[in-house]
C-alpha cells in the first residue's frame, strides 16, 4: 500500500455562502461571518499552495461574486465588504447545481464545493435538487456543509439534498447552532481539506470499485473519509 | 474429431498456465482520494502508508 499527502495538487474549491436575510429580530452576523470565512481562506491559502477560491454569495439567487482565475485580491475583497441580503432564503441547491457544472470542466484531482448556510429557507425545486445531485457525480467533486442552524430554524428541503451531496462524494457535514461557532467549523474544514491522501491498494478481482465498497480508517484515530475520486 | 482433438490439446496448456499464475496477477491496484478529517487545529500532514488501514 502506499499513501501520499497531496495538498500542493491543485484545489478547485468553490464557496457558496449563504448571505439571506436573518429571520425578524435577529441581527445580521456579518461581523463573525466576515472574520470566519477571511481566516479559513487564510488557512487553506497556506497549506494548498495551488488552491484557486471561487466565492458566490447566495441569497434568491446564487450570484458568482468571485471566479476561479482571479486574483487572490478579488477574494479578500468581496469577504471584506460581505453584507447580508434582503431575501429571507437562499436557493443553495441552484448554486450548487450551477457550480458542479462548472467544476465538471476543470480536469483537476481536488475539486470541493463548500456550503455555508445559516438555517435558512430554501425554495429550490427537488427536480433541481435532483439534478444537482447528479452533476456532482458527473463533475467528481466532494460536497463540504458548514450550517448554523438555531434550535428553532424551520425544516427546509435543502437538508436531504445536502445530507445525500455529502455522503455520496465523502464530503462532511458540520453543524453548529450559533454563528459563534462558524469559525471553528471553517477552520476544521480548511484543516481536513489540507489533509487529503492519495492512498494506493491491491484488491481481487477487477470490478468496478465505488465509494460504499472501502472503508479507509487511520492507525493514528482520525476520521477517514473516502472521496468519490477513485479508479 | 480430429478438430476436436485439437481444442483438448490446446486447452491442456491454457489450464496449467492459469493455475500456474501468481495471485496478484489476479490483483487489481486502486487508488482513492480521502480526506483525514482534523479538528486539532492543524492538518494531519504526516501520515504514511502505515497509518492507514483499507477494509472492503
Amino acid at each position: 500500500m502506499r499513501a501520499a499527502r497531496i495538498n500542493a495538487a491543485p484545489l478547485f474549491l468553490s464557496i457558496l455562502f449563504d448571505i439571506s436575510k436573518p429571520p425578524m429580530g435577529t441581527p445580521p452576523p456579518v461581523s463573525d461571518m466576515g472574520s470566519a470565512l477571511a481566516s479559513f481562506v487564510s488557512k487553506v491559502r497556506a497549506e494548498n499552495p495551488g488552491a484557486q477560491i471561487a466565492f458566490t454569495e447566495v441569497a434568491g439567487a446564487a450570484v458568482p461574486a468571485v471566479k476561479f482565475g482571479a486574483p487572490p485580491e478579488d477574494l479578500d475583497k468581496a469577504i471584506s465588504r460581505l453584507f447580508v441580503g434582503q431575501h429571507s432564503e437562499a436557493t443553495m441547491l441552484e448554486g450548487l447545481l450551477d457550480t458542479a457544472k462548472t467544476l465538471a470542466g476543470q480536469s483537476a484531482m481536488r475539486k470541493v464545493i463548500l456550503l455555508v448556510d445559516f438555517g435558512s429557507h430554501d425554495a429550490t425545486r427537488t427536480a433541481t435538487a435532483n439534478e444537482a445531485l447528479k452533476a456532482i457525480q458527473n463533475a467528481v467533486a466532494t460536497v463540504w456543509s458548514v450550517s448554523i442552524r438555531p434550535g428553532n430554524a424551520p425544516s427546509s428541503r435543502r437538508e436531504a439534498a445536502v445530507k445525500a451531496a455529502v455522503e455520496s462524494t465523502g464530503g462532511l457535514r458540520l453543524t453548529a447552532v450559533s454563528v459563534t461557532g462558524l469559525k471553528s467549523l471553517l477552520e476544521t474544514t480548511a484543516d481536513s481539506l489540507s489533509s487529503q491522501y492519495l492512498v494506493t491498494f491491491a484488491r481481487d478481482g477487477s470490478a468496478p470499485i465505488s465509494i460504499d465498497d472501502v472503508r479507509v480508517e487511520s492507525k493514528k484515530g482520525h476520521k477517514v473519509l473516502v472521496t468519490s475520486l477513485m479508479r | 474429431m480430429t478438430s476436436l482433438r485439437l481444442v483438448r490439446v490446446a486447452a491442456i496448456p491454457l489450464l496449467v498456465f492459469s493455475f500456474a499464475l501468481p495471485a496478484t496477477a489476479r490483483q487489481a491496484q486502486v487508488t482513492a482520494m480521502v480526506t483525514v478529517v482534523s479538528d486539532s487545529g492543524a492538518p494531519a500532514a504526516d501520515l504514511t502508508a502505515a497509518d492507514f488501514v483499507v477494509k472492503e
